[in-house]
């Protein structure tokens, strides 16, 4: 994260360009508007990252007030939005670092979690394809998401989750079977 | 199964991973296209992958149950000082140093609360009729030398603003925070670089009231840090341990986006 001017601040969306730089120097109002323009692409990650939504509105929030802080970090080099949602997803990793002692003790193993989610939702509709992402374990629910969902590489994954590209593929493809069987059941 | 099609099921299951991430040779994939082709099972696998994938990446957007705003204000308001607010302080030299102090007192306020809350903890593990808050005075002892404190960019302004680099963390006070902590780092070093740069635009109270605090809050950072690991359970600790950290952030933040004096 780097310092950034105003002015260099780049117009490569849809939010204005005065609307970062206007927030990053404490506009408040402005804030809001970059929020209401990128809040929903980011509770979205964030849901299908925790797997659960009243927790990730939390997440959200902290999202939204990290970006706050570092705004002026901005430099522009890529689009807002890009910035916003990398951000977004360092937030959820952190968080779930952080809790990721308390929920191993809680949660129940991949197949666990399997039989005793059972939302039984049906191949080819997109709500159930979101259900069926929520029962995944929480490493192979991560990787599909980064991956399958948001585009990430898996050398990109591999970095932002401590793990090899070989385990990142690893648990994608764990991750679509999963769901393949979840989905046709 | 039969001998033509080269690859048996399991192989193919063996194989799919590397093939849908195309992570396989010409002649390995012709058997696998091969397979596919005249199996049945398979088929219908690769058309259930597929329709994952695609779906997958056509997901729409997810709205919340309420808007969160709110309470995302609550959160940024109080730290921040508008930068219109400090450039009618400034234009005034008289009252722009009485505002500059307001903002650096109030954040000093909450410095030294943070402090106190630690330190009255940490008292109350060992001397439970004891101290409920200190001075800042009594904070300047400094934190002995310890492998499990985390190192921070966290020297006296006057220097600091010169460091290129902040020093490397030693040991992290807990794993799973490792990032959260490297981050942090990182953004410190980042703003007191821009900070650094601006220096000849601030005069010399805001920067002797800065260091002040900045001392401050490093100082609290440290006792609470210290305290977490007696108890590393404490959420109550983590909390302010966050919430010095967050300050000290905000402090600098708040610095980088200051008017220069003219």
């Amino acid at each position: 994260m780097l310092a950034a001017a105003p002015e260099a601040v780049t117009q490569l969306e849809s939010v204005p360009a005065d609307d970062v730089a206007l927030a990053a120097s404490g506009d408040r109002r402005a804030f809001e508007r970059l929020y209401r323009e990128n809040v929903n692409r980011v509770f979205a990650v964030c849901v299908r990252m925790s797997g659960d939504r009243l927790r990730a509105e939390e997440l959200t929030q902290d999202v939204f007030v990290r970006v706050w802080e570092k705004l002026p970090l901005f430099r522009g080099e890529s689009a807002f939005s890009t910035w916003v949602h990398r951000l977004a997803v360092n937030v959820v990793l952190n968080a779930r670092k952080a809790e990721g002692r308390e929920r191993s003790r809680h949660e129940p193993d991949s197949e666990e979690m399997l039989e005793t989610r059972g939302s039984s939702p049906h191949h080819g509709d997109r709500m159930d394809l979101e259900k069926a992402i929520a029962t995944l374990p929480p490493g192979a629910r991560k990787v599909f998401v980064l991956h399958d969902i948001e585009g990430y590489k898996h050398e990109e994954i591999a970095e932002m989750l401590g793990v090899t590209a070989g385990g990142s593929k690893a648990q994608l493809h764990r991750a679509r079977m999963l769901l393949r069987e979840v989905l046709s059941t | 199964m039969n001998d033509e099609r080269l690859m048996t099921c399991e192989q193919l299951d063996e194989r799919l991973s590397d093939w849908l991430e195309n992570d396989v040779d010409l002649a390995t994939r012709a058997m696998l296209e091969r397979h596919v082709g005249s199996c049945a099972r398979c088929t219908a696998l690769m058309a259930d992958l597929a329709l994952i994938r695609r779906e997958a990446s056509s997901l729409p957007e997810l709205v919340p149950s309420r808007d969160l705003w709110p309470e995302i204000e609550a959160r940024i308001q109080a730290p921040v000082i508008p930068l219109e607010q400090s450039r009618v302080a400034t234009a005034a030299s008289h009252r722009g140093g009485v505002r500059r102090a307001w903002w650096l007192g109030a954040a000093a306020a909450g410095l030294v609360a943070v402090t106190a809350g630690v330190t009255h903890y940490m008292t109350k593990q060992t001397q439970p009729q004891s101290v409920v808050a200190v001075s800042p005075e009594s904070l300047r002892t400094p934190d002995a030398a310890d492998p499990a404190v985390v190192t921070e960019p966290s020297a006296p302004l006057t220097s600091g603003l010169e460091e290129q680099a902040p020093p490397r963390e030693r040991q992290l006070v807990s794993a799973p925070a490792a990032a959260e902590q490297s981050e942090y780092a990182r953004d410190v070093a980042q703003l007191r670089a821009i900070v650094s740069q601006r220096r000849a635009e601030f005069d010399s109270t805001t920067i002797a009231v800065l260091e002040k605090n900045l001392e401050l809050i490093d100082r609290a950072i440290a006792e609470s840090r210290a305290a977490l690991r007696a108890d590393p359970a404490s959420d109550f600790l983590a909390d302010q341990l966050a919430r010095a950290m967050t300050k000290k952030v905000a402090i600098l933040r708040t610095v980088a986006l200051l008017p220069s004096r003219s």
